[in-house]
C-alpha cells in the first residue's frame, strides 16, 4: 500500500501535488475549528447548568421553609408545581425526615441531538441535592434535574450551521487554487516561447498579467535583460542628441542674460560673446569673435589715456587669476562713447587646465548717477536743522538724521528699529487725534499737525510734525517720511502774548478786556437761567496819600497785597479784575432766582472784603491800616454791560462821598 | 462469655433507668403561638429547643403555625405536648387542661393601643369608628384587653385582624389600617428593627409574659427534665449565648432564658377571662 501511495506521488504533477496538500491542511484546519467552537459552547452550557443549579438548591429551601415548618405539603406541592417551570429545570424531589417525599416534573424538552454528538461533547443532565436546615434543625432534603437538552439543541444547531459555513469555505478555497495554477502556468509557457524568440534576435517582452510572485520574477528578469538590451542601442542615439540640445540651450539662456557676457582664452581673443554684450558694446557677433578683447574695447582709460595691455587689470586677471571683480572700470564702445562697467571673471577650467576667462558685465552709468543723487540727497537731509525720520509701512523708525538726535536727545543708532511713539510720545494727545492722522496718511495724503512731544530727558516740547507717504512701484504704501520741526520757543511766545492781552502784569488779575468779556458772558447766562448776577467797583481809600508818602514801589507791592486778599474773600468762579490804579471789579455769577438772596448774598461778600482789610499791610517793617469803599450793581439778563459798569460806579461813589470805608448798592439805600 | 453477659446486663438496666431517652423516641410537640413569620419563629426556637432535648434527654420537635386563630385551634385540641402561649387561660382553651410550667424571665408585657408617630390620632376617642388592627381575635394583649377596655369606654371601632403579632404591624407600618393594639414587647422590638417610631394612645396594666406550658399527658418526670434544661440554660455558657443569638434575631432585651413557674402567678390571666371587668392604667 506504502508503496503504491509512493508511485502514484512521483506520477503526479507539481500542481496536483500542491492542490492536494493544501486541501488536506483546509480540511484538517476547518475541522479542527468546528471541534474547538463545538467543545467550547459545550463547556459554557455545562457551566450556566451548573450555576442555575446552585442558585436553584440555595432558593429552594427559602421558598419552601414556611411551608416546610407548617408541615402542609399540599402548599409544598404546589409552590414545587410553580418552581419546575423555571428555565432548565426537569425534576424537583422533597424528602422530609421521615421518608416522605414529594416531587414535581417538568414537560421534558424534544430531543434534536443525536447521541454520537452527546458523548463526544459530554453533554450531560446535571443533578443535585440540598438538605433543608432552619435554626439548626434539619427538616428534609430536595434533589434537583436540570436538563440539558435546551443547551445540546441549540449547539446541535449551531454545530450543522458552522459545518456549513466552513465546508463553503474551503469550497472556495479549492476554486481560488486552481484559478492560482492555472494562471501561473500560463506563465511559464509564454516564458519558454519568448526565450525562443531571443535566440531568433526578437526583443519583445512577456506581458505580465497576475500569476504567482515566484514566476512574474523570473518573468520580470526575463523583461528587464531584453530592456536592457534595446536601451544600450537607444542610449548611444540619445546622448548625441543630448549634446545637441544642451548646447542649444546654453547658447538660449546666454543670450537671455541682462548682463553681457564674453569668454576669452589665454590670449585674451574672445571666444564667445552673448546678444546682451553685443548690444552694449555695438559690434556683432562676427565682429568680436577672434579679436583681442582688450583692444577691442579696453584700450583707453575715461580720460582718454591709453592703457598699455599689461597694465590693463582684465587681462592680467585673464592669465593669472581665477576670479575678478571691478566696478571702476569703462569699456570703448563702437561708437567710441565709454560707459562705466561692473564686471566680474570667472577661469574656465577643464580637466584641471585653465584654458581661459569668462566674463558678465553690465553698464552701470545710471546706476552710478542714481547714486551721486541719493548722496547729494541724504547729505541735505543731513544737513538740515529740522529732524527727519523715515519709517516703514509698520511706523518702525529705518532712518533718521542729526537733527533727530538734537530735537529729541536719542541717538539715531538708539532710535533705528522702534516706532516714534514708543520715543517722544507724551500722551498729551488724545486718541482720536492719532487716528486722525492715520485715517489720513493711509489714504496716501500728507498729513501736517502739531503735537505735544517728550524728549529723552523727559522735557516736553511742541512739534510741527508733516508726514508724507511713500508708495512703492505697485502704489503701495512702503515708507513714511516725517518732518518735525521743535516749536516750543514760538508757542511759548504765543502764550505770553495772550497772557499780557487779558492781564494785568502787576497784579496777574484779568485786565478790563477780559473783564468786559467775562460781563458779557455773566449777562447771557443770567438771561439764559433767569439768575442774578452783581458788580462791585473796589477803591483804596486815600491810595494816593499812600502812593506819595511811600513811593510807587511800595504802592505796586500794596495793590499787589491788595489783590491776593481780595482773591481770597471770593468764592471759586466768580471773578476779581484791576481796571489801573487802585481800581478794581468784582463779578459775582449765578446768585439765584431770588432777589433777596442775591442782595444778601453781596452784602455778605462786601462785609467779607472789608474784613479783609482790617489786618494791617506791613511794609519796610512798618504797619498801615488802610480801608476800601464798594459800589455794587445788582443785574438780571436784560441789562446791558455799560450800564452796569456805570451804575457800580455810581454806587461807589456816593460811598466815597458819604465818608469812605463802606459799600453802597446802585437804588438801594447804603449799609 | 461472662464479659459479654455482663455487658448485656448492664445496657438493659441502663434502658430501665432512662426511659426518657432510650424507649421511645417520638419526640414531644412543642407549639408556639404564631405572633411572628413562622421562619423567623423556627429560627428563634428551634436552636433553643435544640438545646434543650439535649440537656434533658427528651426530644422536642417545634410546631408552628401560619396564624394565632390557627395555633390556638391546636391548643384548644390539645395537640401539642408543651405550649408557649398565653390564651391557654381563656375559658374555651382551659377545657385543653395545660399547666404553667415555665415563664419568662424578662420583664412583663402591657398592651397597647398604637399609631404612627406622624398620625393625626391623639386620643382613644380620635379612633371612636375606625378600623382598628389586632393580631387576632384570641390574641390576650393584643385583642382582648385593649378591646375589653374599649367596649367599657363605650369607644367602638372596626376591628381588623393581622394573622399574628408582626402581621397587624406591618400593615401599621405600611399604611393600611392607623391604629393598631399590640404586645408591648413585640412592638418595641419591630419598632426598633424596622426603624419605625410610634406613639402610645393606650396602655394596659401590666402581665406576665407568654409561659410555657404542659399537657397533663405529659409525665411529670419529663416535665421536671424540660423545666430543669431551660433553668439550667440561664447559667449555663452554652445556653446563654445560644439565647442571646435568638433574641438578636427579634431585638428582644435581657433579661433572656425561662424561670420555673405555675398557674398562680398567672392568676390576673385566670381573672381577666373569668369575670368581665376592666382595669384602667392609672
Amino acid at each position: 500500500m506504502k508503496k503504491f501511495f509512493i508511485s502514484l506521488w512521483a506520477h503526479l504533477s507539481f500542481t496536483h501535488r500542491i492542490f492536494i496538500a493544501i486541501s488536506l491542511s483546509l480540511l484538517l484546519a476547518g475541522g479542527f475549528i468546528l471541534i474547538i467552537l463545538t467543545n467550547q459552547d459545550a463547556k459554557d452550557a455545562l457551566h450556566n447548568l451548573d450555576e442555575q443549579k446552585k442558585q436553584t438548591l440555595k432558593m429552594l429551601p427559602i421558598f419552601l421553609s414556611e411551608s416546610i415548618l407548617i408541615g402542609d405539603y399540599e402548599a409544598i406541592q404546589q409552590q414545587l408545581n410553580a418552581y419546575v417551570t423555571s428555565p432548565y429545570l426537569q425534576n424537583i424531589v422533597f424528602y422530609d425526615t421521615m421518608g416522605k417525599s414529594i416531587q414535581s416534573s417538568d414537560a421534558e424538552v424534544q430531543k434534536d441531538t443525536p447521541q454520537w454528538f452527546e458523548t463526544l461533547f459530554k453533554l450531560m443532565d446535571s443533578y443535585g441535592t440540598n438538605h433543608v436546615v432552619i435554626g439548626g434543625v434539619e427538616y428534609g432534603s430536595i434533589a434537583v434535574r436540570l436538563s440539558i437538552q435546551s443547551f445540546g439543541n441549540r449547539i446541535w444547531n449551531d454545530f450543522r450551521v458552522h459545518f456549513g459555513v466552513i465546508f463553503f469555505v474551503i469550497l472556495l478555497d479549492f476554486l481560488a487554487i486552481w484559478l492560482t495554477l492555472r494562471r501561473s502556468l500560463k506563465q511559464l509557457s509564454a516564458l519558454e516561447e519568448s526565450t525562443l524568440h531571443l535566440s531568433n534576435g526578437y526583443f519583445e517582452p512577456i506581458e505580465l498579467q497576475g500569476g504567482l510572485r515566484e514566476t512574474a520574477k523570473v518573468v520580470t528578469a526575463f523583461n528587464h535583460m531584453i530592456q536592457k538590451v534595446k536601451a544600450t542601442q537607444q542610449e548611444l542615439q540619445d546622448t548625441s542628441n543630448d549634446i545637441k540640445q544642451r548646447k542649444h540651450w546654453i547658447e538660449t539662456i546666454l543670450n537671455s542674460l541682462d548682463e553681457g557676457v564674453y569668454a576669452v582664452n589665454l590670449k585674451g581673443d574672445i571666444l564667445f560673446a552673448n546678444t546682451k554684450a553685443c548690444s552694449i558694446l555695438g559690434y556683432t557677433e562676427e565682429e568680436m569673435l577672434g579679436k583681442q578683447a582688450h583692444q577691442l574695447f579696453h584700450s583707453h582709460a575715461m580720460n582718454g589715456k591709453i592703457i598699455p595691455i599689461e597694465e590693463c587689470p582684465i587681462y592680467k586677471a585673464t592669465i593669472g587669476e581665477n576670479t575678478f571683480k571691478n566696478d571702476t572700470e569703462y569699456f570703448t564702445c563702437k561708437d567710441s562713447h565709454m560707459i562705466p562697467i561692473e564686471i566680474f571673471g570667472n577661469s574656465i577650467i577643464y580637466e584641471e587646465k585653465t584654458l581661459g576667462m569668462v566674463f558678465a558685465f553690465r553698464d552701470i552709468g545710471e546706476k552710478k548717477a542714481l547714486t551721486e543723487k541719493m548722496k547729494l540727497l541724504s547729505t541735505a537731509l543731513e544737513a538740515t536743522t529740522n529732524a527727519v525720520v523715515i519709517t516703514n509701512k509698520e511706523a518702525i523708525i529705518q532712518w533718521a538724521n542729526k537733527g533727530f538726535e538734537s530735537m529729541t536727545g536719542y541717538a539715531v543708532g538708539e532710535a533705528l528699529g522702534r516706532p516714534p511713539q514708543e520715543l517722544v510720545g507724551s500722551g498729551k494727545q488724545e486718541k482720536i487725534f492719532y487716528e486722525h492722522m492715520w485715517e489720513t496718511i493711509l489714504t496716501n495724503q500728507p498729513w501736517h499737525g502739531e503735537v505735544i512731544n517728550k524728549r529723552k530727558n523727559g522735557q516736553l516740547y511742541h512739534e510741527a510734525l508733516y508726514i508724507t507717504p511713500v508708495s512703492d512701484d505697485h502704489g503701495e504704501i512702503s515708507h513714511f517720511i516725517a518732518i518735525k520741526e521743535d516749536i516750543s520757543d514760538r508757542k511759548r511766545a504765543e502764550e505770553e502774548m495772550e497772557h499780557l492781552a487779558f492781564y494785568d502784569p502787576l497784579t496777574d488779575l484779568p485786565n478790563r478786556r477780559l473783564l468786559l468779556d467775562r460781563i458779557e458772558r455773566a449777562i447771557v447766562s443770567a438771561k439764559r437761567y433767569q439768575t442774578f448776577g452783581a458788580v462791585f467797583f473796589l477803591d483804596l481809600d486815600h491810595f494816593k496819600c499812600i502812593n506819595d508818602e511811600l513811593g510807587h514801589d511800595v504802592g505796586d507791592l500794596l495793590l499787589q497785597d491788595m489783590a491776593r486778599r481780595l482773591e481770597n474773600s471770593l468764592r471759586q468762579g466768580d471773578s476779581i479784575a484791576r481796571l489801573g490804579g487802585d481800581e478794581f471789579v468784582i463779578l459775582l455769577e449765578d446768585l439765584g432766582e431770588t432777589k433777596f438772596f442775591a442782595l444778601q448774598y453781596m452784602k455778605d461778600l462786601a462785609q467779607k472784603v472789608q474784613d479783609a482789610f482790617i489786618p494791617p499791610f506791613i511794609f519796610n517793617e512798618k504797619s498801615y491800616t488802610l480801608s476800601i469803599s464798594l459800589g455794587g450793581m445788582l443785574f438780571t439778563g436784560t441789562q446791558e454791560t455799560n450800564v452796569i459798569l456805570k451804575n457800580a460806579d455810581s454806587a461807589l461813589y456816593e460811598a466815597k462821598q458819604t465818608g469812605r470805608h463802606k459799600s453802597c448798592f446802585y437804588n438801594e439805600t447804603p449799609f | 462469655m461472662l464479659c459479654n453477659r455482663f455487658t448485656i446486663a448492664i445496657m438493659i438496666l441502663c434502658c430501665s433507668f432512662f426511659p426518657l431517652g432510650g424507649a421511645d423516641h417520638t419526640p414531644y410537640t412543642f407549639g408556639v403561638l404564631a405572633q411572628r413569620s413562622v421562619v423567623l419563629t423556627a429560627h428563634y426556637w428551634n436552636p433553643i429547643l435544640t438545646y434543650v432535648s439535649s440537656k434533658s434527654g427528651v426530644p422536642l420537635l417545634l410546631k408552628v403555625e401560619r396564624t394565632a386563630p390557627e395555633s390556638n385551634l391546636e391548643t384548644q385540641k390539645g395537640t401539642y405536648d408543651f405550649v408557649y402561649s398565653n390564651t391557654i387561660f381563656s375559658a374555651k382553651m382551659a377545657e385543653a387542661h395545660y399547666q404553667v410550667i415555665l415563664r419568662p424571665r424578662d420583664q412583663a408585657i402591657t398592651g397597647q393601643i398604637v399609631t404612627l408617630s406622624d398620625s393625626s390620632f391623639h386620643t382613644l376617642q380620635d379612633i371612636a369608628g375606625k378600623e382598628v388592627g389586632f393580631p387576632s381575635s384570641t390574641a390576650f394583649v393584643g385583642y382582648s384587653v385593649p378591646m375589653n377596655y374599649l367596649q367599657h369606654q363605650g369607644i367602638t371601632v372596626i376591628p381588623v385582624f393581622g394573622g399574628n403579632q408582626e402581621g397587624i404591624m406591618a400593615q401599621l407600618k405600611v399604611g393600611k389600617v392607623q391604629v393598631a393594639a399590640v404586645n408591648s414587647q413585640i412592638m418595641s422590638a419591630y419598632a426598633h428593627r424596622e426603624n419605625i417610631t410610634y406613639r402610645v394612645l393606650w396602655e394596659s396594666e401590666k402581665f406576665l409574659n407568654i409561659p410555657i406550658a404542659a399537657h397533663p399527658r405529659v409525665p411529670k418526670e419529663v416535665i421536671q427534665a424540660i423545666q430543669n434544661a431551660f433553668e439550667q440554660m440561664n447559667s449555663d455558657p452554652e445556653g446563654i449565648k445560644i439565647l442571646e443569638a435568638s433574641a438578636k434575631l427579634i431585638t428582644q432585651e435581657p433579661p433572656l432564658g425561662f424561670t420555673r413557674s405555675s398557674a398562680a402567678e398567672y392568676q390576673s390571666y385566670s381573672d381577666f377571662y373569668a369575670p368581665i371587668n376592666v382595669k384602667k392604667k392609672p
